[in-house]
């Protein structure tokens, strides 16, 4: 039977890790990510599980401490933050070129210079192209949720999986949250059983020299992998239905069906948007929501499903391309490139290093967005 | 669903989905990655390159590190067959360029060779001939070139004949140099152990001057090894041959000496100038040198100065004798001098002169040579020879001081003697034997030398330097006892242990130790260690963790 406990974003991330039985965890603290960290040691001081604990000096050692692991064919975890991800960035490409089922929890937190530790997607969308899976979460459940499906996912398709959550506004706020039982857990989440790994009794050497026509062979791999994942993503997700009667799909929508205009977002600025969405309904205008949950592999399909279907798409993004627009509206924007009925598509970004985004603000965007006239496409600061 | 086959799989093959080795770590080749290749190079250490014998030093205190005495003396003798004597009259400069010495001081190389020298005096150690016995070869003048020479070609298997003026053998190691420097007993048993076994025979006192024609008819060979025997006494007013200071060495070296008192003042400034003031000083007198130039530009080799000076010596710096009056006692006239350095002359300040009283005048102002082999020798001295040590006269060599090439060292001359050894053996067998004056690198080393730049000091820590048990100041003076004794094995152990072997691999294995892709083997029985260019990917920290500069790196295609 499932039980129920009034979590924060991060005390759900180290109830999951627990739940898995993540073998070996590296550990290093930074805001807002810490207490993640202190809430596994907590879990295992009282022996909810037994992982192997390495405290280290630095997030790159951290990543290099369950890279190292990952190879024997364990389980690992570690959990960072801004420039903690960005220290960990070599290592990055490392664990997905070495394709080791690591699953990291980024909190989000902008990036300094000035510093800060408030909430906004530049730490992780900075990781976009090392070859990790990406999920962006909404919810103290859709976190506990995810890490339990990006265990599976990495292990099936051999790719590390990043799961992201919002500083403060998530990592910090508490939520009911339904935690399955173990039996749940272990129908969904059986142990790895690793295809190659690091052993003494079989020498060979991983990450070694790659000639060239196997180096791009091997990132050709990589790459279809991805396209698998997205795949496996979606089996995983009915299970999950089955199992626990919840589903968070790849990319979700909120009164889209009919809707002429959509408002295109990810993470928690999703939850704040549907009482907007529902009070504009009620005034008449045709607004609907779509939600990017999994950004790599980038749901191509899931997003010309949706947008096709409108006649203009109002992204909000938490993050900032420099000399560009916001990240997800470029991605979904090259998504849509030489679609037929593809809409009218402008581009918002808001709430940097943690400016509140309030159900005003968004009401504001909307109505900005639906009356502004378009000359091509349109790119703000909110 | 769209096909997800990546080339290769769709041609049928199938690679790992990561950079893994299908089967061993063996498959990843790292080596084209390269493109610099270390290599490996013995080079000639500093102390070898120096060497007045060329002595493969570096190969002599490894063998000595491991207990091997013997085999080091093996070694030893390819250069020179009397390590005892020259283990303590050598002006070592081995030891003035030895790289260890910023690191606790210079290894005692010196001492070393004299350890050995004695090993083989106390074990009768004898040198052995080859064989077999051919040719017939005269030597004249039993010095140290003449040694050299008779050794080195008894060795070869050839008869040997020393003609020497006087009663013993040895020269100026005999006559020369003092027995608190060199035993004569030590001198003694180590001609006896080179020559007991050897066919070699020496005619005492038989002194050959222009008959050496007569002897180029008899031997097969003649090699002149006479030395400079006479001192050159300046030609100034009241001067004389009574005054030579080699005389002076000689009588006292003969055991003819007499106790002397008062003071002596002796003119000149190399070894034999301080041989004699310190002789003086242990017949009784009170010894001055004076000196025309200044005293960092004495050629006499620094212990002997430092010794000397210790046991009291005076020294006067910068003036010149121009005239010598005998009233009894003698009364020299001295003028003042400027001097700039060794090679310019010094310059007379006038009206400088002042006078001096003493009661013994002795000349250390340099040898010379009798005119005595008139055809090959030049009016001023030596004997013109070429650079494998021949005359005019294709049957007839010369070597050491008697030459145009005088080496003005013990060990150079036994350097000659052994380079005219090979001379003749190349003359009356027409081959041509080169004439290495190193001793060929035993690991083949090339003369690319090493510099304490290049030694990665890394590895060495600061120990310092034996030092060796002297009689005290007081105690010298009473007698020509030898003043210094012989390491012993544990100092001697330490010394070799201070030894960085410079260029001269010890089969440390750093380089395979530190070799990221486990490139580096070593071939016990070849003692060799070697590259795997398949898989060296030229990072170089072999070459850079070798302490002591046996490797290198060239530019290379992978």
């Amino acid at each position: 039977m499932p039980r129920h406990e009034l979590l924060t974003g991060n005390e759900a991330v180290a109830h999951a890790v627990a739940m898995a039985k993540a073998d070996v965890i590296g550990i290093y603290p930074i805001t807002p990510q810490t207490t993640i960290i202190e809430e596994i040691c907590n879990l295992a001081a009282n022996k909810t599980f037994s992982p192997k604990i390495v405290h280290v000096e630095s997030e790159h050692s951290a990543m290099a401490t369950i890279i190292g692991a990952a190879f024997t064919g364990v389980r690992t975890f570690t959990a960072t933050s801004s420039q903690g991800l960005a220290l960990m960035h070599e290592l990055l490409h490392w664990a997905a070129g070495g394709r080791l089922p690591i699953v990291l929890a980024n909190v989000n937190r902008a990036m300094a210079p000035g510093w800060s530790i408030w909430t906004d997607q530049n730490d992780s969308l900075s990781q976009r192209d090392t070859g990790w899976m990406q999920f962006y979460c909404e919810s103290a459940q859709e976190v506990l949720d995810t890490i339990f499906l990006a265990y599976r996912v990495s292990e099936q398709v051999l790719i590390p999986s990043m799961v992201v959550l919002d500083a403060f506004v998530l990592s910090h706020t508490s939520e009911p949250v339904e935690i399955p039982d173990n039996e749940t857990i272990n129908k969904f989440l059986p142990n790895f059983t690793p295809s190659f790994k690091l052993d003494i009794d079989n020498p060979c050497s991983f990450g070694a020299l790659l000639r060239p026509q196997f180096y791009q062979e091997v990132r050709h791999k990589l790459n279809d992998a991805m396209s698998e994942a997205l795949i496996k993503i979606n089996e995983s997700d009915k299970l999950w239905k089955q199992l626990t009667g919840r589903e968070w799909g790849i990319v979700t929508e909120y009164r889209a069906d009919d809707a002429d205009y959509l408002f295109v977002t990810s993470a928690t600025t999703a939850s704040t948007a549907k009482p907007v969405i529902d009070k504009l309904r009620k005034e008449g205008l045709k607004i609907g929501l779509i939600k990017i949950r999994v950004f790599r592999p980038f749901p191509f399909e899931q997003v010309k499903k949706y947008l096709t279907k409108c006649k203009r798409a109002i992204i909000f993004d938490r993050n900032i391309s420099y000399g560009h627009h916001g990240i997800f509206a470029q991605e979904i924007k090259s998504a849509l490139y030489g679609v037929k009925n593809s809409p009218e598509i402008l581009c918002y970004t808001g709430g940097l290093g943690g400016k509140d985004i309030t159900p005003q603000l968004i009401e504001e965007t909307i109505i900005k967005g639906t009356k502004t006239k378009l000359n091509g496409s349109l790119f703000e600061w909110i | 669903m769209k096909n997800l086959k990546t080339p290769l799989q769709q041609s049928g093959i199938n690679v790992p989905i990561s950079g893994q080795s299908l089967k061993t770590t063996a498959e990843n080749k790292t080596g084209i990655w390269r493109n610099v290749e270390p290599f490996y190079l013995d080079r000639i250490s500093p102390c070898a390159q120096v060497c007045l014998s060329g002595h493969d030093i570096p190969v002599i205190i490894e063998l000595v590190y491991e207990n091997k005495f013997e085999e080091a003396l093996k070694i030893l003798r390819l250069a020179n067959p009397l390590p005892a004597s020259t283990g303590r009259v050598c002006p070592a400069p081995c030891e003035s360029s030895c790289l260890r010495k910023s690191l606790g001081g210079s290894v005692s190389i010196k001492q070393i060779e004299r350890f050995l020298g004695d090993f083989a005096i106390e074990n009768r150690i004898f040198c052995l001939s080859k064989g077999p016995h051919r040719g017939r070869i005269a030597i004249i003048g039993a010095g140290p070139a003449g040694i050299s020479a008779a050794y080195f070609l008894a060795i070869k298997g050839y008869f040997v004949t020393v003609f020497e003026e006087k009663k013993k053998a040895g020269g100026l190691l005999r006559y020369g140099i003092p027995s608190f420097r060199l035993p004569k007993r030590i001198l003694d048993r180590e001609l006896e152990i080179v020559f007991k076994q050897l066919p070699v025979e020496f005619i005492y006192e038989k002194r050959i001057t222009k008959d050496y024609e007569k002897l180029l008819r008899q031997f097969d060979s003649v090699i002149i090894t006479c030395g400079k025997s006479i001192s050159q006494i300046p030609d100034i007013p009241g001067a004389g041959e009574k005054m030579s200071g080699l005389t002076f060495l000689e009588q006292i070296n003969n055991g003819d000496s007499q106790p002397l008192s008062g003071s002596v003042a002796v003119i000149g400034g190399g070894s034999t100038a301080f041989d004699c003031a310190r002789s003086a000083l242990r017949l009784g007198c009170d010894s001055t040198i004076y000196y025309r130039r200044s005293k960092k530009e004495m050629p006499a080799f620094e212990h002997d100065i430092t010794e000397g000076l210790e046991e009291g010596i005076q020294i006067v710096e910068n003036v010149i004798p121009i005239q010598i009056d005998k009233n009894g006692d003698y009364k020299i006239t001295f003028a003042k001098t400027t001097s700039k350095d060794r090679k310019s002359a010094v310059k007379i300040i006038p009206n400088s002169e002042f006078a001096v009283t003493t009661d013994h005048i002795l000349f250390a102002t340099g040898e010379k040579q009798e005119h005595l082999f008139n055809k090959v020798q030049k009016e001023t001295g030596g004997i013109d020879v070429s650079q494998t040590y021949r005359t005019s006269d294709p049957k007839l060599f010369a070597a050491g001081d008697v030459t145009v090439m005088a080496p003005g060292t013990v060990a150079g001359a036994i350097l000659q003697g052994r380079l005219t050894a090979t001379s003749v053996h190349n003359y009356l067998n027409k081959t041509t034997e080169p004439h290495p004056a190193k001793i060929p690198h035993l690991r083949g080393a090339k003369d690319d030398g090493t510099t304490i730049e290049k030694i990665n000091l890394n590895y060495f820590q600061e120990l310092r330097r034996s030092a060796q048990k002297a009689t005290d100041i007081k105690s010298r003076l009473k007698n020509f006892d030898e003043i210094s004794s012989t390491l012993n094995e544990n100092s001697v152990a330490w010394e070799v242990k201070r030894c960085f072997s410079c260029g001269t691999c010890v089969y440390c294995s750093n380089c395979m130790n530190y070799c990221p892709d486990n490139a580096i083997s070593f071939d016990s029985s070849k003692k060799r260690f070697s590259v795997n260019l398949d898989y060296c990917k030229g990072c170089l920290i072999c070459v850079k963790e070798c302490p002591r500069h046996c490797m290198g790196s060239k530019y290379a295609a992978a």
